[in-house]
């Protein structure tokens, strides 16, 4: 059936290009006066005029055809107010109903209201607009002849009113929801709730948080400042009250910065937020004088800001680790940690032996010891450097309290072997971690140690990282073979797993040459998948090559090498040489020693250890997010489990549910 | 609501008697294990959170395929095997016939959603990841796939045939997924409009994906998911005069 009109498609055409030049003159090119001028003008005119012709051709026609002309009108009209309502956003506008633009109160008061008013306006009656248009079609429409609007009305069939009633309103529902919705929004997104739900678990006090604070003689006092509602707070105080309770050794405060100044100025605190831990300072106070006190304090994120909230969470997911760190300073001098340099170590990238074109860390992928620096800060130990400038020919430093040899690439001299030999022999703490890449080995230290270096790399074609897909991966071996010694306590424990070591050589027993009664223990061992790759072919050739156990870390101790002036057994200073020798040095690599990984874990004991302090070792709980790395059999699990296994689950049930269904209703059917 | 439970109950079954709905569950449970395996684990040493941020982010563009396709064939099927005469002539209301379909195929699409849980649950046994992390990355999911799938519906009463149905979702879901990008190069208030109607970016990745729930990302689906199922219902409404 023809559903002809009176007035003609391009009438709306028409006006959609006129709203189109009055959307370019007022947005694209509003800085541009004479180009606005032109557009905004020309638009308006064609607006008015169009709207002008639809008045006309709705006051000419009568029946159907003039209902059809009174819906286009009416979206007309619309479109008509929109603009008068635009208008009054615009700065001509403002000037007209004398609304002030500095008064940014009752101007966003006027403009946010006029604008989506304006907005909604628009919509609703362009959406209707433009459906009637589509329904209508080109081909429905009469020719335009002005003179002649409603004189063929009874040649033709009636127009269809209702069908473009129904669309319109159709459109105006549409546009309406539309409007409904983009407030609605508009008003979820001004009275927001919003909700972090990732991760988020406070620390709790580790064994060696809880050893180290039974170790005290009195009681450690904790003082929170903080103010009295504070998530944060009641987050740290259960962490306090959680150690309280494990060691029956502390004492807890609670105090607002603002509300005790005194306080807070005898501990230097300047906000709220910051715990502090206070114990005696162990001197004798002056008579009359109240016993004096050594204090440490770190400081939380307690503000409520979401961006600040994220980074208080952080913090009390390491809560354990800042309080170990203030209590290691507590509860001893702050003792020195020599590092040897000058032969391309791990931690020297920057020596005159790099500077000659050996072969250095740095070239391989920019390994640095950055994480072992700060452990051992955190340790209480000042790191030193310790090469042939600060005397490492002639002697080790008294003060030492450990020395680290992290991988030399050229042997040390014969001097500074002589040298560190003299240290052990008079009870020195050595760690000595080498490259199966390099040249060095342990020199002359070879008797005093017991240990011989073997740099051919240990390889497992059974259970390594997968990390290129490579077969170099192979070298990247993973063990959990530990024994029960006193130097990795804590490794036992937190790597149950396994510890990665990458470029790993191995340690053999060699003859004691050193006198006295050394004991040395092989405490860390590597699978029994593991070989020496003599061929450097990543795969296990027969005949040549064997898979075996292999020595990985050393222990070695001796009660009878101490100072001359402890030489008597017994006389408590103490316990003697102690040294560990490491066959891979990557180990101590930044990327394989996050904080409270199991091979930071392994540095923490051992350090502890050396230093006599094994006592107070033990885990550092943090809550932080863990890697995620697969040997390459949890690999082939993975793979085969998303790949294959799910899809295949998903169609077998399909395959079962559908032949069960088919037998079913045979059943039925018989 | 009898009409909408019979309409809902029948294309439920259309999904899980024929061995079809199986095979396109497998398939996009290949899909999403392929991009699992080959971006979210294949990159190497990651932190659970990045592992779980990033399976989220490519069971994301999954789910979108995944709704459009299962969405185009409601209306269009009817419409190209003439059964839709049936639905016109029987006593139910067009909005019946939308929302009893779209229930069924968002029933569908959150029971392949839920097949996949084993992956995140993989990463919860290896890493540090919370429960209610998954809860909130799964209701992202489900939001982001039932707006797609309400695009594919209205796409589907648009169109005749399922192809075309399925260029003319696709187009849609794309456009609605590329307003940020373009929202950035944009003035005010175009760019506040453009970056409001955003699907992906702002909506999604910025919130969901991140395990950060905001209500206004909720009712920001939920409106787009109303608007949809409304032009599909005018369109129904529509096509009935032609």
């Amino acid at each position: 059936m023809a559903m002809k009109t009176a007035s003609p498609w391009w009438f709306s055409a028409l006006f959609a290009a006129g709203l189109l030049l009055l959307f370019m003159g007022e947005r694209p090119f509003d800085e541009l006066g004479a180009v606005r001028l032109i557009l905004s003008g020309l638009g308006t005119l064609l607006v008015l005029g169009i709207s002008a012709l639809r008045v006309w051709t709705f006051a000419a026609t009568t029946g159907e055809r003039r209902a059809v002309e009174r819906v286009l009108l009416f979206c007309h009209a619309g479109v008509l107010v929109s603009l008068v309502l635009y208008l009054t956003t615009t700065d001509w506008g403002h000037g007209v109903l004398g609304i002030d633009p500095s008064d940014s109160k009752a101007f966003d008061r006027f403009q946010i209201p006029m604008t989506i008013l304006w907005s909604i306006g628009m919509l609703i009656s362009l959406v209707p607009l433009l459906m009637v248009e589509l329904s209508l079609g080109a081909a429905r429409r009469n020719k335009f002849i002005p003179g002649d609007l409603d004189a063929s009305d009874t040649k033709q069939e009636a127009v269809e009113s209702f069908r473009v009633r129904e669309i319109s309103n159709s459109g105006l529902s549409i546009a309406l929801a539309a409007a409904f919705l983009m407030v609605t929004c508009n008003v979820a997104e001004q009275r927001n709730i919003r909700r972090d739900v990732s991760y988020f678990k406070t620390s709790s006090p580790g064994s060696a948080t809880v050893n180290l604070t039974k170790n005290f003689a009195q009681p450690v006092k904790v003082v929170l400042f903080f103010p009295p509602v504070n998530e944060v707070k009641n987050e740290v105080r259960g962490y306090f009250d959680s150690l309280e309770a494990a060691t029956g050794n502390v004492l807890i405060e609670e105090h607002d910065q603002l509300l005790s100044p005194a306080l807070a100025k005898k501990y230097r605190v300047n906000n709220n937020g910051t715990v502090v831990l206070v114990v005696p300072d162990g001197k004798k106070p002056a008579e009359g004088k109240e016993p004096g006190e050594q204090h440490q304090s770190f400081k939380l994120t307690i503000d409520e800001k979401a961006t600040k909230r994220r980074a208080a969470r952080t913090e009390l997911r390491e809560l354990d680790g800042k309080v170990n760190t203030a209590l290691m300073k507590l509860s001893r001098e702050k003792r020195v940690a020599y590092m040897t340099v000058g032969h391309g170590e791990l931690n020297d990238s920057n020596s005159n032996w790099a500077k000659s074109g050996g072969r250095i860390f740095a070239r391989r992928g920019g390994l640095k010891t950055n994480l072992i620096k700060s452990a051992l800060r955190n340790l209480n130990f000042q790191v030193k450097d310790l090469g042939l400038a600060q005397g490492l020919a002639n002697e080790v430093p008294d003060d030492a309290t450990v020395v680290l040899i992290l991988g030399p690439q050229a042997p040390l001299l014969d001097e500074e072997y002589a040298a560190l030999d003299r240290y052990l022999a008079r009870g020195g703490r050595v760690l000595i971690a080498l490259d199966p890449l390099s040249s060095a080995t342990l020199g002359s230290l070879e008797g005093r140690l017991g240990i011989r270096y073997n740099p051919t790399p240990l390889t497992d074609d059974k259970l390594h990282m997968r990390y290129l897909g490579r077969p170099s991966d192979r070298r990247l071996i993973i063990t959990d073979r530990f024994s029960s010694h006193a130097s990795i306590t804590t490794l036992t424990r937190a790597a149950r797993a396994g510890i990665l070591l990458v470029n790993a050589g191995s340690l053999e027993e060699a003859r004691f040459t050193g006198g006295g009664k050394p004991k040395r223990t092989m405490v860390i061992r590597s699978r029994s998948t593991t070989f020496a790759d003599t061929d450097n072919d990543f795969k296990l050739t027969k005949g040549t090559e064997k898979a075996k156990q292999y020595n990985l870390v050393a222990a070695i101790e001796n009660p009878d090498a101490r100072p001359a002036d402890q030489e008597e057994e017994g006389s408590g200073k103490s316990e003697g040489m102690r040294a560990m020798v490491f066959a891979d040095v990557e180990i101590f690599s930044d990327y394989l020693q996050p904080p409270n990984q199991p091979p930071s874990v392994m540095f923490s004991d051992a350090i502890k250890w050396l230093g006599g302090e094994e006592h107070i070792a033990g885990e550092i709980v943090s809550e932080k997010d863990v890697y995620i790395e697969h040997t390459r059999n949890e690999d082939v699990l993975w793979f085969y489990s998303t790949l294959v296994g799910a899809p295949l689950i998903v169609l077998g049930f399909g395959l079962v549910f559908g032949w069960w269904r088919r037998q079913r209703m045979q059943r039925r059917a018989s | 609501m009898r009409a909408i439970s019979i309409i809902f109950r029948r294309e439920l079954a259309t999904y899980l008697h024929s061995p079809m709905g199986y095979v396109v569950a497998a398939l996009l449970l290949l899909v999403d294990g392929i991009l699992f395996q080959t971006y979210v684990l294949g990159v190497g040493r990651t932190l659970s959170a990045d592992v779980l941020r990033f399976f989220f982010m490519y069971t994301g563009i999954v789910v979108q395929i995944a709704g459009i396709a299962l969405a185009v064939r409601l209306v269009a099927e009817e419409r190209q095997q003439n059964t839709i005469v049936l639905l016109n002539t029987s006593p139910v209301r067009d909005v019946e016939i939308i929302v009893g379909k779209f229930l069924a195929a968002l029933v569908f699409l959150a029971g392949m959603l839920l097949l996949s849980i084993y992956m995140p649950l993989l990463i919860m046994v290896n890493g540090k990841i919370a429960v209610s992390q998954l809860l909130v990355g799964y209701l992202g999911l489900l939001l982001l796939g039932a707006a797609s799938l309400s695009i594919g519906i209205f796409a589907s009463s648009l169109a005749r045939q399922q192809l075309i149905a399925l260029v003319v979702g696709a187009v849609i879901n794309s456009i609605m997924v590329l307003l940020f990008p373009l929202a950035k190069r944009l003035d005010e208030p175009l760019k506040d409009v453009f970056q409001g109607l955003d699907l992906w970016w702002s909506h999604f990745q910025d919130g969901f994906m991140k395990s950060v729930f905001n209500l206004s990302d909720m009712v920001y689906y939920l409106a787009v998911i109303y608007f949809f199922l409304l032009l599909a219902t005018k369109t129904l409404e529509a096509k009935r005069w032609q």
